[in-house]
């Protein structure tokens, strides 16, 4: 019995250290973005590597914590919908990684009508990151309530779309960009961004839904 | 070697009580995982042993006063036409319960015999099979309702619950095997209570009596019935009829159990009758039912959605066709055995 209840301990804290990588990607990203804007493009090939180093991270840990679920038959009737969360999340980090690889091959320039926005909608995504880190924390734990992360994550992916709209529209009306290559650059980087907070969305749908299934 | 055949027909309903009914106190922890096969089996075995020997009188002195089966021949034929019922019953896809198939089969012996058939206990007895589901629904209501509001206050996290739930499901199934025991040996051993089998033996310096050695073998006969044939039993209940997470199959064993329990508690049922409180009758009651009882209660609390109307006809029907089934081949088989064998029936 002992051991059932340190293995539960066990594994709480070792979920609880992958939902931190989130938080430290989503930090990562902010970060990343704003300095770029900030014209500081020397930081970005560091972020850039923190970035996959935590990605590496999380993905080592959430194979560990798959073996264990598995290997010590715990939570049989919630293992299949934390994997899932587990697989979910890592997807946000991987999206981060991948939007600071691409800002660091692509280089887009972005002018100076467009940087504030671009800064915002950065902060609007890393801030859905950090609710569904928050959202699943609580599923977890059971600590706190998960609506009101699941609130925060939709008004954040709500923000982000409307910062990306008109990010776009700055970006197609601007008559300082003359090749639509260029244009097209910075709309699929905007979108990129976004799309971050959009997986942030989906992420929080499964933690709703999980969290329905596990009341009795 | 006669006794030892005489006997086996209550073995044999002991062995298929421990094959199919361990699986209503343990199906969904082992279905689920929750609990392995081998720690169930252990605690079940053991537990039902032990309500079997301890607890085990109540029930059969209510079906002595409904008929007392006074030879081993006649013992063997009641247990035996109540075993083929549940049997045949089974096979053929109609509801049965053991308690009922006995009960009828006690009948059919007094219809044989000739002997009148106490009323009053008649009615008591076919009144708990009412009772039986009906309390098991409300005690699962207000199980449902405690365990669901201690979740919300304690708030453990969800490996902790986890971990607290095998616990709490291998204390219920204890409960459950314990309560079954005690409950169901009327059952297995009850029509042989009356015919001398055992001598009087002293066991680690307690003398032990015929019933106590009875109810011992019996309680090992639905030991051996867990151990050897339950498994498949516990995956099928774990796995489809009654899909259950859990936290809700503590709540429905736990309700289960309780039925059984107060069906045989007979230190509840001495406090009452000295307080002129109304008591239950302590009868054998079907575990099954019960579960489909407190099954039905969960399903209304969540708004009755699921609940299978069909299925609560079905075992309503039960209630008659059962006993009239086992009086029927019991009355048959005597007629054969006294007959044809030319045994003291």
């Amino acid at each position: 019995m002992e051991g059932l209840f340190k293995h539960a301990r066990d594994l709480e804290t070792e979920i609880t250290r992958f939902f931190d990588y989130i938080f430290e990607a989503a930090l990562t990203l902010e970060r990343g973005i704003s300095e770029y804007i900030d014209g500081r493009t020397d930081t970005l090939v560091d972020r850039l590597a923190s970035a996959k180093e935590t990605e590496r991270k999380a993905d080592e840990l959430r194979r560990d914590i798959r073996f264990k679920l598995y290997s010590r038959m715990l939570i049989p009737e919630s293992r299949g919908d934390v994997l899932g969360l587990l697989e979910s999340s890592d997807s946000v980090i991987d999206a981060a990684k991948r939007l600071l690889s691409r800002i660091e091959t692509e280089r887009p320039a972005f002018r100076a009508n467009a940087a504030g926005d671009v800064v915002r909608l950065g902060a609007a995504s890393a801030a859905a990151m950090n609710g569904v880190a928050n959202a699943c924390l609580t599923y977890v734990t059971n600590r706190g309530e998960i609506q009101e992360y699941i609130h925060k994550v939709y008004f954040f992916e709500h923000e982000a779309d409307e910062i990306e709209e008109a990010l776009k529209r700055t970006i197609f009306q601007d008559e300082e960009i003359t090749r639509l290559s260029e244009r097209m650059i910075l709309r699929d980087t905007v979108g990129a961004i976004a799309e971050i907070s959009d997986i942030a969305q989906e992420v929080v749908e499964r933690v709703s839904v999980a969290a329905i299934k596990r009341s009795i | 070697m006669q006794m030892a055949i005489f006997l086996s027909s209550g073995l044999f309903l002991g062995w298929s009580l421990g094959a199919n009914d361990a699986a209503n106190v343990f199906g969904t922890a082992v279905g689920t995982r929750m609990i392995s096969f081998r720690l169930a089996a252990a605690i079940a075995s053991v537990a039902v042993i032990v309500g079997a020997v301890s607890g085990g009188s109540g029930g059969t002195e209510t079906l002595g006063k409904l008929g007392s089966v006074g030879t081993m021949p006649g013992a063997f034929t009641v247990a035996l036409a109540a075993a083929f019922t549940v049997f045949w019953m089974t096979r053929i896809g109609l509801p049965v319960s053991t308690s009922q198939a006995i009960v009828g089969a006690i009948i059919g012996w007094n219809f044989y015999a000739g002997l009148p058939t106490d009323t009053d206990t008649l009615t008591r007895i076919v009144s708990t099979w009412v009772l039986c589901p009906v309390l098991s629904a409300l005690f699962a209501v207000l199980f449902f309702f405690a365990v669901r509001g201690l979740l919300r206050v304690v708030r453990v996290g969800i490996f902790r619950q986890d971990a607290y739930t095998r616990f709490a499901l291998a204390a219920a199934g204890a409960f459950g095997a314990y309560s079954l025991g005690a409950n169901n040996i009327a059952n297995v051993m009850g029509v042989f209570a009356q015919v001398p089998v055992f001598e009087p033996a002293a066991f680690f310096g307690v003398t032990v009596g015929n019933t106590v050695q009875l109810f011992a073998l019996g309680g090992v006969a639905i030991a051996v019935g867990i151990v050897t044939y339950s498994k498949r039993v516990m995956e099928t209940v774990g796995a489809g009829i009654f899909r259950l997470s859990p936290v809700t199959a503590f709540v429905v064993v736990m309700a289960s159990s309780t039925v059984l329990f107060l069906f045989a508690a007979e230190g509840l049922n001495e406090w009452l009758t000295t307080r002129s409180l109304p008591a239950l009758p302590l009868v054998p009651v079907s575990s099954s039912q019960a579960v489909v009882g407190a099954v039905t209660g969960i399903g209304i609390v969540k708004g009755g959605r699921n609940i299978r109307y069909a299925r609560l006809l079905k075992i309503a029907s039960g209630w008659g066709s059962t006993p009239v089934a086992a009086g029927v081949i019991t009355f048959i088989l005597l007629f054969f055995v006294e007959n044809l064998f030319l045994l003291p029936v």
